[in-house]
């Protein structure tokens, strides 16, 4: 039928992935997050083999709502969802380092060039905490709080106190915890600790795993070498009475042959739907920086092809697997299965930002008081906008926050222009802010659009009423 | 440029559904969270399609029985509920 509405505009969105069904095509738009069904005539349409002017106006209208057509510039859509949520700063992520020191020494850690053994001394907790008061004051009234180290359990004192001492700022502020967690190697974690750190609020304990076999202060492993659980197992099973856990695989080289066993190991402790993967990066490598011996990160001017000069970076680098290498990993060994189906739809939904550094939430405070707006520059006082013992000026003012403020991932043409980018908004931003990277930091779901559209497009389940909605053309 | 108050007239429900062949499924949003509806012989937890309010709060979540925010599923550290930040960390 020809329409009666202008479809002359209207344009193929550039976010448009396609799957065939027998009841017709469906089609998922990345940024609306949208799954439709359409007539095999329409599906056609879509993929650009018939003309849009066809299209009647009440099918165009819905494709315009749901993202497959597009007016103007697409890419407008996107990025004005990006700075609308930079000017709600009414949300404050936390993120607190009692300590950068651990009891593990593991090979590919990012911590490694710039740790320090420090633990938060009580005039900075309490500088802290008065931070968080001026924070909350400001109108960040929804807080999260997430505890990270180094290892964070080598400091539970100091994390149930001032977890404590947040929880009553937050209610005599009248504001709202929505989460609180922490980041550990699970080694301390048994079950007087989980109890502790749930009575104070934490809910959520991440646990990172490397190998199968626990070997003392190198690789964090599942069972003993006799093959009983580790200590991180057992610490596992036991606090998961008092607290949620969620187990992150990190893959490298060195493990990729052991993930099969290692799921294989968690699926045996019903540990199924705990666990993802995470990959082992080093971001200095890819950028081609250094980190010196004063904790800065500077251009290598060793770097034609001769990594091994400089030993910071050769040695994360062996232990690499390449972005797209690890995408297909993750695919094969963890997506691909029944079970990860949650996984593979999370991957799916559309993102407004990278990570809270961007949106502006994120405040992550180091051990010696240094506040900064990313993991990755915990410990590096070069990278913060401040110190809890001196906030004479406000840190949104310092050079670092409007460096962070400014910050656009569609300056980057790779990102402007690619096909996913409202599924991962740009990726990592910290090599980009900091360490003037190149190269796009590229998620794993680049590799992977397709085989989780695949996915859930061919289980979805299809309803008589839906099905009967687009019979009449196919 | 098409005026945005040249979008057609709601059709009566009789035209709607002779001239409609695209169906929304579901979203995947930013602002809900989304259970899929599966055939039955997917394995078990993963069968009810609903979209349910971002919960406010982490007792809100866990009243919501089998709901489960992505953006807390392997926390990232940045878990504000507008942020699904994919980009698990290393310890």
């Amino acid at each position: 039928m020809q329409s009666s509405y202008s479809t002359q505009i209207l344009c193929h969105s550039q976010y448009n992935y396609f799957v065939d069904r027998p009841e017709g095509m469906v089609g998922y738009n990345a940024r609306t997050g949208t799954f439709a069904i359409f007539s095999k005539e329409t599906g056609r349409i879509l993929q650009d083999k018939g003309a849009i002017e066809s299209l009647s106006a009440i099918d165009a209208k819905a494709l315009l709502d749901m993202g497959f057509l597009h007016e103007g510039n697409e890419i407008n859509l996107v990025v004005s969802k990006f700075e609308d949520l930079k000017k709600q700063q009414d949300t404050l992520s936390l993120t607190l380092l009692p300590t950068l020191s651990c009891n593990f020494s593991c090979d590919y850690c990012f911590q490694n060039e710039y740790r320090s053994h420090q633990f938060m001394s009580p005039d900075i907790q309490a500088a802290t905490l008065d931070f968080i008061q001026k924070l909350i004051l400001d109108g960040r009234r929804k807080v999260t709080c997430t505890w990270f180290g180094g290892e964070p359990l080598l400091a539970k004192k100091i994390i149930l106190d001032m977890a404590q001492k947040i929880n009553q700022l937050i209610y005599s502020e009248n504001a709202q915890l929505i989460g609180s967690d922490i980041i550990t190697n699970g080694i301390l974690l048994n079950a007087v600790t989980a109890k502790e750190l749930s009575e104070v609020g934490i809910k959520t304990a991440q646990i990172s795993i490397d190998s199968l076999i626990f070997k003392t202060k190198t690789k964090r492993g599942l069972v003993d070498i006799d093959g009983n659980p580790s200590i991180i197992l057992r610490n596992i099973m036991e606090a998961r009475d008092f607290i949620k856990i969620r187990i992150r695989i990190n893959v490298s080289v060195n493990n990729t042959n052991e993930i099969d066993e290692i799921t294989r190991v968690l699926d045996s402790y019903g540990l199924t739907g705990t666990y993802g993967f995470g990959q082992v990066n080093d971001l200095e490598e890819e950028s081609d920086y250094i980190v010196n011996s004063e904790g800065y990160r500077t251009p290598n001017s060793h770097s034609n092809g001769c990594s091994s000069c400089d030993s910071s970076v050769g040695e994360e680098k062996s232990l690499c697997l390449s972005r797209a290498a690890y995408a297909k990993v993750e695919q094969d060994k963890f997506l691909a299965r029944p079970d990860s189906l949650q996984f593979v739809i999370s991957k799916l939904e559309p993102k407004v930002h990278p990570c809270s550094a961007t949106s502006g939430y994120l405040f992550v405070v180091d051990p010696a008081g240094y506040i900064s707006r990313c993991w990755h520059s915990a410990g590096v006082p070069s990278e913060s906008m401040g110190n809890v013992l001196d906030l004479m000026n406000s840190v949104e003012e310092s050079d670092v926050a409007k460096q962070w403020r400014s910050f656009s991932p569609f300056a980057y043409p790779a990102c402007r222009n690619c096909s996913v980018l409202p599924l991962c908004m740009g990726g990592c931003s910290h090599p980009r802010v900091f360490m003037e990277a190149n190269k796009p930091p590229c998620e794993a779901i680049k590799q992977q659009v397709q085989f989780c559209v695949d996915t859930v497009g061919t289980t979805l389940e299809i309803t008589p009423e839906q099905h009967s909605t687009i019979s009449i053309k196919t | 440029m098409t005026n945005p108050e040249e979008t057609p007239q709601p059709a009566d429900e009789g035209q709607a559904q002779e001239e409609l062949s695209v169906a929304r499924l579901v979203t995947i949003g930013e602002d809900s969270l989304i259970l899929i509806k599966l055939p039955e012989n997917v394995p078990s937890g993963y069968q009810i399609i609903a979209k349910i309010d971002v919960a406010e709060t982490t007792e809100e979540l866990d009243a919501q029985p089998g709901a489960e925010c992505f953006a807390r599923s392997i926390a990232c550290g940045c878990k504000s509920l507008s942020c699904a930040c994919n980009n698990l960390k290393i310890l």
